[in-house]
């Protein structure tokens, strides 16, 4: 009976039946929560996050598909329903397919649904409906799906009971990537020029299963990926299947080795945090604290015979069994073995490798340090850089790092000469490409001037700077926002306006945009403000615009932030912003040097001019906070100059910039404290003539003495 | 037909049928008794594909059983541990029975279902056991299959619907010459129903006959003569097999293996003081033979006996 091989339409419309409570269950919710969105959609552009569908696929996900996997495959934990449908004339395939199909049909379906309604919801708001952006999310949904069911497949195959069920597939959905990372964090941790899991799995690393593992749900080669492993579980599951007797039914699985796999790993679980205490006294020679060791490996002991217990149901089974417990502690122990002195080995031999000028070929890096989503990021992906300098220049601060960290000091710091405190290095990620072909991926930790050094290397690198300076182009995009101007006209010339002007930035402004962009300094993240008569979010520009797109199926996203080294597109976007102000002068007056009781005030001045030096035009801003500038007690503020520019700023507070004149952007959000004490005001971003660029020059300089 | 040969199953280090071999004819009644651990149970469920043969092979018409769903579809198992969906009515269970085997004759059903006065539409769980056993029962006969396997199905059930379900189940035999297996600890229950029966003892097949052979070949004879005679002399007399010989004074008990009618005439002609001839019930025909083949009777049906007293 070839129909029966492998679907049934009978075992699948049973499948369908039998988990219905579920099923019906999620459904409901879904579209319940979808009609809700048709009242309560805003319509703002980040449509996927601001609609139910999220919430559908985590219910989906997370509740409905392992109540249906264990509800439909329930036959195998009864000796009376295994031996029932081990006889019927369909074959084993047959059974697990048609059930793993139905149990598909409500999870996907449900959030299919939900997926259809909120695309409804958002068109009939009146805002364009970015299709790729709901594909790719419901195509990792899906995705994400199939690998929950095809784990429960295996799950059922090979463990009895449900609590077994559950512990096996978490741990087949979990324990991997969680015993690498935990692995390559302790080899990383001590020694930080190693990058941890994209050691050991490459380009894999950087594949999570959306919205399983990551919630970031826009990435197609995680798609795929999740369907690759999902066919990958499913066949394993499929073979277990056609396996499993039905004589396993009265067993906790489907062999004793796989009961005896389940219960180290579960115990093992409980050994990671001693395991990492004693790599780390291994590696770093630190003391460990031995009661909290003994501790936890006590309940780890605990553990292993308690799981037994719980999943045979039987005490007296668990001593019976001695011998075959001891196998699975030998197991445990050598795996402890493994995770305290395998870090170890790792971290030494990464102190010892040598990739020194004369062993490397090439080199890869990702820059800025780390931040792959970036569209710079990925041009530069897999450009291979041969300069002897720049490779001479990498490989020396790699050197000086690991010097560094077998003096027992930490690479990652620095100390601002004269101050206490440390921050931060900025790093790289470099794949060195050795002559033999072999690579080897670090990051480094240059210092200030090493990094002055590779920037200007790099600079003079064409090939890279073309990768790099590689601007988006308009038909790339999926979405080009700039908070509150939505007119499509606008967004196109502001896009314009923008590529012309980072496009025609010298190399060295260049880079010291994103880089400054990348470490934050130029971040000023939009606070949040309720009136206190609506209770809603009053947004104004926060001066970015975000650009997003997919490049070689990779999503990406760009923030600009619009500042001195954009100061036309600056400008052109407050034109457009058109903010009413309702700031008066002596409002400014008073929130420049003392508020009221029971006022807030913050604002924050930058002079936009050509005339402001790099070092202080685009980093720097004066800011006054309830009307005292910041951070006064540690500089020595030229009052006088500071007092100029508030003049000038009153003084031309009504006049309008032309395009040629300097201006200062004023970012100031004001209002009062209410009875419970919360801030409630608004926020407003406008432009006044600036006639003494000077003034805030020196207002600057002293600042940053 | 249904053919095993040298049938082998294990669990774990537990061997529970030791190299089997039997046949069982199209359209019989084939009967399977054994005490608790024989192998009967493990016996119907390779037949029925449930089990994987570890040893051996068992076929339906030359045609392997386990994994063949063509063969699977012709047969019908209904176990000693009956399952039934939770909360499922008959009704719920044919549609179960429909959508895994493709098809179930409702009119059969609902006939069967009012012969024996059960309520399809009630659930299941609020059933008797017997009525669970009917219930079972039905659910398999209305599938129409060639081959129905009952693992025990008949305990629980009171004398009169037991004789009911017996008298519907060879109705379907003689209809549509439907092959039946069927289990149970106790030869009484199985006497009036079987074509055939097999005793199973430690996973073996010990003991394979014809019910009518097996309770006419054997016969007690009692007998008596004015003067001493010995077992080899009456066997010799009877020309027939002595399974037993005993005496008390000058009358001797002697269990016969051979043709009734000749033995009586022959040992007639003797001219004894007492001839009798007896016929045996199926259990003393089980214990003779199982004496003769070295076995203790109650060693391999505990308590088969003494059930039915």
């Amino acid at each position: 009976m070839m129909k029966n091989k492998f679907f049934s339409a009978g075992l699948y419309r049973e499948g369908l039946r039998q988990m219905r409570i579920p099923g019906i269950a999620l459904a409901c919710i879904s579209l319940l929560i979808a009609l809700i969105d048709l009242f309560n959609y805003n319509g703002v552009t980040s449509q996927i996050s601001s609609t139910s569908l999220s919430i559908a696929v985590i219910l989906a996900l997370y509740i409905a598909t392992p109540a249906m996997v264990l509800l439909g495959f329930n036959f195998l934990n009864s000796r009376r329903a295994a031996d029932f449908y081990h006889s019927i004339p369909q074959t084993r395939t047959s059974l697990a397919v048609s059930f793993f199909a139905a149990s598909m049909t409500w999870s996907a379906g449900s959030v299919l649904m939900n997926a259809l309604l909120s695309i409804l919801t958002v068109s009939l708001s009146g805002v364009a409906v970015v299709w790729s952006e709901w594909f790719i999310f419901i195509a990792n949904a899906l995705s994400a799906l199939l690998l929950l069911n095809s784990l429960g497949l295996i799950a059922v195959s090979i463990a009895t009971g449900a609590f077994n069920q559950l512990i096996c597939a978490g741990l087949i959905a979990f324990l991997p990537r969680m015993l690498i990372n935990n692995f390559g964090d302790l080899a990383s941790q001590a020694v930080p020029v190693l990058t941890g899991l994209e050691d050991y799995l490459g380009r894999f690393a950087e594949f999570e299963i959306n919205p399983i593992f990551s919630d970031n749900t826009r990435d197609m080669y995680s798609c795929l990926y999740g369907v690759v492993l999902s066919a990958i579980y499913f066949t394993i599951g499929l073979i277990c299947f056609n396996r499993r007797r039905s004589e396993a039914a009265t067993q906790t699985a489907m062999n004793k080795g796989v009961q005896c796999a389940l219960r180290v790993l579960v115990a093992f679980i409980l050994c990671i945090y001693p395991c990492q205490e004693l790599s780390r006294c291994l590696i770093n020679t630190q003391s460990v604290d031995g009661s909290g060791l003994l501790l936890s490996y006590g309940f780890a002991i605990i553990f292993y015979y308690l799981y037994e217990a719980i999943t045979s149901r039987r005490i007296k089974g668990v001593l019976r069994v001695t011998g075959e417990m001891g196998i699975g502690l030998l197991v445990l122990a050598a795996l402890n073995l493994l995770f305290i002195f395998g870090p170890a080995v790792v971290a030494n031999s990464a102190l010892n490798a040598n990739l020194g000028p004369d062993r490397v070929a090439a080199v890869v890096l990702t820059h800025p340090a780390a931040n792959e989503t970036r569209y710079e990021a990925l041009s530069v992906e897999g450009v291979e850089l041969d300069d002897e300098q720049l490779i001479e220049q990498l490989c020396d601060v790699l050197d000086g790092n690991i010097k560094t960290i077998k003096a027992g000091k930490n690479p990652t710091l620095d100390r601002i000469s004269g101050m206490t405190n440390y921050y931060f290095r900025e790093y790289i990620y470099v794949q060195f490409r050795l002559n033999d072909d072999s690579t080897a991926t670090r990051i480094i930790y240059p210092s200030k001037k090493e990094k002055e050094a590779i920037d200007a290397s790099l600079c003079d690198n064409e090939q890279y700077m073309s990768a790099l300076r590689a601007f988006p182009k308009w038909e790339e995009l999926t979405l080009i926002d700039s908070s509150s101007i939505v007119d499509k006209a606008m967004l196109r010339d502001l896009y314009k306006s923008l590529e012309e002007e980072v496009t025609s930035l010298p190399d060295s402004s260049f880079l010291a945009y994103i880089n400054d962009t990348y470490s934050g300094k130029l971040y000023f993240p939009a606070p949040k403000f309720y009136t206190q008569d609506t209770m809603h979010t009053k947004y104004l520009s926060d001066c970015f615009i975000t650009l997003e797109g997919y490049k070689d199926g990779k999503f990406w996203y760009n923030n600009y932030q619009l500042n001195g080294y954009l100061p036309k597109t600056y400008k052109l976007y407050t034109e457009y912003l058109n903010c009413p102000r309702n700031m008066s002068t002596d409002d400014f007056l008073r929130f420049t040097s003392g508020v009221n009781d029971g006022e807030f005030s913050y604002v924050s001045i930058e002079c936009i001019s050509p005339k402001v030096p790099e070092n202080l035009s685009a980093s720097c801003a004066l800011g006054f906070g309830n009307g005292v500038p910041g951070d006064i007690d540690n500089y020595d503020y030229d009052y006088e100059a500071m007092n100029r520019v508030i003049n000038d700023i009153v003084k031309n507070w009504n006049k309008k910039p032309n395009s040629s004149d300097a201006y200062y952007r004023i970012d100031a959000s004001y209002g009062v404290y209410d009875e419970a004490g919360y801030e409630s005001g608004v926020r407003e971003v406008f432009i006044v003539p600036c006639t003494d660029v000077d003034s805030f020059i020196q207002t600057m300089e002293s600042q940053s003495a | 037909m249904i053919k095993a040969e040298k049938l082998t199953k294990r669990f774990g280090g537990h061997t529970a049928l030791n190299e089997l071999s039997c046949t069982i004819s199209d359209g019989s009644v084939y009967g399977l008794v054994g005490s608790n651990g024989a192998g009967k149970s493990t016996l119907m469920r390779l037949i029925a594909g449930v089990y994987r043969p570890d040893g051996g092979s068992i076929t339906i018409d030359d045609q392997p059983v386990f994994g063949n769903t063509a063969t699977l579809s012709r047969l019908v198992f209904v176990p000693d541990e009956l399952y039934f969906l939770p909360g499922a009515s008959i009704s719920r269970m044919a549609e179960l029975y429909r959508n895994v085997r493709g098809s179930v004759n409702e009119q059969r059903l609902n006939d069967l279902a009012a012969l024996l006065e059960l309520d399809t539409t009630r659930p299941i769980a609020q059933f008797s056991k017997g009525m669970k056993r009917q219930a079972a029962t039905i659910l398999a006969l209305a599938c129409e299959p060639d081959v129905l396997l009952f693992d025990e199905t008949f305990d629980g059930l009171d004398p009169v619907m037991r004789s009911t379900v017996k008298r519907i189940i060879v109705d379907d035999v003689m209809e549509r010459k439907a092959t039946v297996i069927i289990t149970s600890h106790s030869l009484r229950e199985l006497e009036d129903t079987c074509d055939q029966l097999a005793l199973l003892h430690k996973g073996g097949l010990v003991l394979e006959s014809d019910v009518v052979n097996l309770k006419t070949s054997l016969f007690k004879a009692q007998i008596a003569f004015n003067r001493e005679f010995t077992r080899e002399e009456l066997a010799a007399a009877a020309q027939c097999e002595v399974l037993s010989f005993s005496k008390r004074g000058s009358v001797a008990t002697a269990i016969m293996r051979g043709s009734r009618e000749d033995a009586e005439q022959r040992l007639r002609a003797m001219q004894p003081v007492l001839v009798d001839i007896l016929p045996l019930s199926l259990e003393e025909v089980f214990v003779y033979e199982m004496e003769a083949l070295g076995y203790e009777f109650n060693e391999t049906l505990e308590g088969g006996i003494n059930d039915e007293k």
